[in-house]
C-alpha cells in the first residue's frame, strides 16, 4: 500500500538561500502500518573548489545522520554508490541509481571562496518518477555555519518527504550535571544532534528547567541562589543573566509566553502553598492566577497565549489543570491513576506532553489538549520533563533507566512512540528545553 | 507505596553564629548534648506529604519551648525526596518548611524570627534506593544561630 505525501514549499532566507520546492506529490512507502525507510543515495557533495572537499563530506555526515535519527531514511552506504553522479547541473541518470535501489537522490556541490564564504547547493530527486523534487536550494554564508547548512539540508529533505514542520536547525537547552561532582549544574546548549555544546552558568547555583523564549535568545529558569529558589533570564548570545526583577519572594518554575508579553511562575505565598502568577514583561506587573492552597507548579503556556496547562496536587495528588492566562477557574484535564507532572503543551496547540508516574514506573505521554486520549510512549523508572520540537512531532526527555543512582541522559522520541533515540552530551543531562527553528 | 512516617529529633551544639545541619548518612535516635545547645530537630514526612503526625507536632512543641528562651534566628528549610517533579518538590518543600513554623509560632517562637526557605530534591541526606533511606531526604531542618 502506498501513502501519498504533500511536499510543501520551504524558504531559507536567514542564509540567503534560493528557497522554492513547488507543491508536489510523491509516494512514500506504509506497509502493514509500519513505515519502512525509503532508500537515499546521497554521494558526497562535488568540490567546486579544491578546499571545499573537507567540509563536504562534513556537512555529508551531519545531513546524513540527521535523517537516520527520524527512522524514515536508509542511506546507502557510500561504497554501494556506484553510478556516475557527473556536474551539479549534469542530468541525472535514474537508471543507473535505481539498479541500486535508490528511492530518493541527494546530489550537492560546494564551492568555498577566499573570504571564507560558502555556498552550498543541492537538488533532491524521486528517482522512481524519475523526477526532481522542488527546484533545489542554495545556501550562502560563512564556513562556522556548516553544520547549521547541513541541518538545513535535512530538514528540507525531511519537510518534502513528510509534509512536517522542519526542526534539525534548532538548539536544546538542558541541565548539565558534573559527572564527578553531582552538585554541580550547569546550563548547557547544544544543537539538536548534541553538537557545539556549550555552557551558559558556571555551576556555583543550583538549577532548574530552562526554557526557551520563542526569540531563541533567551532561556529563563530557576536558580537557587543562596538557597532559595529565584526565577532568572539568560542571553544565549552573550551569557548575561539577570533575575526577573518583578518578582519577590520564593519563585520557580517559569515560562515565557509565545508572544514573548508575559511569564508565568510558580510563587510561594505566606501560608507556604505555591500559586501561579503572571507577570507582564514590560510593566514588571504582577498578578496571581491560581491560588486555592495548593502546589501548583510547571505553567506550560498555549502556542496561542490564550490558556495554560499547569500540575496541582489539589485533589491530593498532581494532575493536570487549564486555565486562561488573563485569569479563571481552572478545569482538570488529567482522569487516569498515578500523578501527572511537568506538561508541555504542543507547537501545534492540539497536544500536552507530560511525565505520568504510577507503581512506581514513570512515562511519557501525551493526550489531546482537552485531556482524552491519553497515550504513554515510554516507561523507566525514571523519565520526566518533556519538550517538544519545533515541529511538534518528536519529545526530548531525560531518562534514568533503572534506579536512582543511574545517570540521567537525554533521549528523543517521535510522536508514533517509535524511533527512540539517545542524544549523546559530554556531562550527564536533565530537564532539556527545545529552542524554535532558527532564523 | 512508601507510608511509613519516621521522626527524630537532633540537639545540636551551637558553634558559631550559625549552625548548619550537614546532610546525615544516619539520624541519631538519641539527643546530642552539650554546654552551648540550641534546639535543631530535623522533621521528617511522609511521602508527597506537608502534613505533621501527632508525636512530630508534640516534638516541635518542645522545641519551641527551648527555641523561645532564646533571641536566635530561625531558619526553617524544607527538602523532598525525589519523587516528583524538581519544581514540584520545590513546592513541597515551601509547604513543609512552613507547617514547620506554624506549630513553632503557636507555641510561642515570634514569627519575626522566623524564616522559611525551600530546596526541594536538591540537596538531599542520601541518594538511595531502600523506601526507608529515601525518607530520610523528606525532611525539614531547622537552623538556629
Amino acid at each position: 500500500m502506498s501513502l501519498k505525501m504533500q511536499i510543501l514549499s520551504i524558504a531559507f532566507a536567514a542564509l540567503g538561500s534560493v528557497p522554492v520546492f513547488a507543491q508536489q506529490e510523491v509516494d512514500g512507502v506504509v506497509t502493514g502500518g509500519a513505515i519502512r525507510p525509503l532508500f537515499v543515495a546521497a554521494p558526497d557533495f562535488i568540490s567546486e573548489s579544491e578546499d571545499a572537499t573537507g567540509v563536504a563530506r562534513e556537512i555529508g555526515e551531519v545531513f546524513h545522520a540527521d535523517l537516520l535519527s527520524t527512522g524514515l531514511f536508509f542511506m546507502i552506504p557510500n561504497e554501494k554508490l556506484t553510478p556516475t553522479l557527473g556536474a551539479f547541473e549534469e542530468n541525472v541518470k535514474f537508471n543507473q541509481w535505481q539498479d541500486i535501489s535508490t528511492e530518493l537522490l541527494i546530489k550537492g556541490s560546494v564551492d568555498r571562496e577566499s573570504d571564507g564564504t560558502i555556498e552550498v547547493k543541492f537538488r533532491i530527486y524521486d528517482v522512481l518518477a524519475e523526477k526532481e523534487i522542488g527546484e533545489g536550494v542554495k545556501l550562502r554564508g560563512p564556513v562556522r555555519e556548516w553544520r547549521r547548512m547541513a541541518h538545513k539540508i535535512a530538514d528540507a529533505v525531511y519537510t518534502n518527504i513528510t509534509g512536517e514542520g522542519a526542526y534539525f536547525d534548532s538548539r536544546i537547552v538542558y541541565i548539565a550535571q558534573d559527572k564527578n561532582n553531582e552538585q554541580r549544574q550547569r546550563i548547557a546548549i547544544m544543537d539538536s544532534d548534541g553538537a557545539n555544546v556549550r555552557y551558559l552558568t558556571s555551576g556555583d547555583a543550583r538549577v532548574l528547567s530552562p526554557r526557551f523564549a520563542s526569540n531563541n535568545r533567551d532561556v529563563i529558569y530557576t536558580a537557587l541562589q543562596n538557597g532559595e529558589p529565584r526565577v532568572m533570564l539568560i542571553d544565549v548570545s552573550n551569557g548575561i543573566q539577570k533575575p526577573l526583577a518583578s518578582l519577590t519572594g520564593f519563585s520557580y518554575a517559569p515560562r515565557i509566553s509565545p508572544d514573548g508579553q508575559f511569564a508565568l511562575a510558580s510563587s510561594v505565598n505566606d501560608a507556604g502553598n505555591s500559586d501561579i502568577i503572571r507577570m507582564d514583561l514590560e510593566s514588571g506587573e504582577s498578578t496571581t492566577l491560581i491560588s486555592n492552597g495548593a502546589i501548583n507548579s510547571a505553567p506550560s503556556i498555549s502556542p496561542d497565549g490564550q490558556k495554560f496547562v499547569f500540575e496541582s496536587n489539589l485533589s491530593g495528588k498532581q494532575q493536570l489543570y487549564v486555565a486562561p492566562s488573563t485569569g479563571g477557574d481552572a478545569v482538570r484535564i488529567s482522569s487516569g491513576e498515578g500523578r501527572y507532572i511537568t506538561p508541555a503543551w504542543s507547537p501545534e496547540g492540539d497536544l500536552i506532553a507530560f511525565s505520568k508516574i504510577i507503581d512506581d514506573q514513570y512515562h511519557i505521554g501525551i493526550m489531546n489538549a482537552d485531556g482524552s486520549q491519553e497515550r504513554l510512549l515510554t516507561t523507566a523508572y525514571v523519565d520526566e520533563a518533556p519538550a517538544w520540537a519545533p515541529n511538534g512531532r518528536a519529545i526530548v526527555f531525560y531518562r534514568k533507566a533503572a534506579n536512582a543512582n543511574d545517570a540521567p541522559k537525554l533521549f528523543s522520541i517521535s510522536l508514533s512512540g517509535r524511533n527512540m533515540m539517545a542524544i549523546e552530551t559530554p556531562e550527564y543531562a536533565r530537564d532539556p528545553s527545545w529552542s524554535g527553528l532558527l532564523q | 507505596m512508601k507510608k511509613t512516617v519516621i521522626f527524630a529529633i537532633l540537639i545540636l551544639a551551637a558553634c558559631g553564629p550559625r549552625n548548619v545541619i550537614p546532610p546525615t548518612n544516619q539520624i541519631p535516635t538519641t539527643p546530642i548534648q552539650t554546654s552551648n545547645i540550641t534546639a535543631t530537630p530535623i522533621i521528617l514526612f511522609a511521602e508527597d506529604s506537608a502534613d505533621l503526625t501527632s508525636s512530630a507536632k508534640s516534638q516541635l512543641v518542645s522545641a519551641a519551648s527551648l527555641l523561645s528562651k532564646t533571641a536566635q534566628s530561625i531558619r526553617i528549610i524544607g527538602h523532598a525526596d525525589a519523587e516528583g517533579s524538581r519544581e514540584y518538590n520545590l513546592g513541597l518543600g515551601a509547604q513543609r518548611a512552613a507547617a514547620v513554623r506554624d506549630i513553632l509560632v503557636a507555641n510561642g517562637v515570634a514569627n519575626t524570627r522566623i524564616s522559611i526557605s525551600t530546596v526541594g530534591n536538591e540537596n538531599p541526606a542520601q541518594n538511595c534506593e531502600s523506601a526507608a533511606c529515601k525518607a530520610q531526604n523528606r525532611r525539614v531542618v531547622i537552623i538556629a544561630g
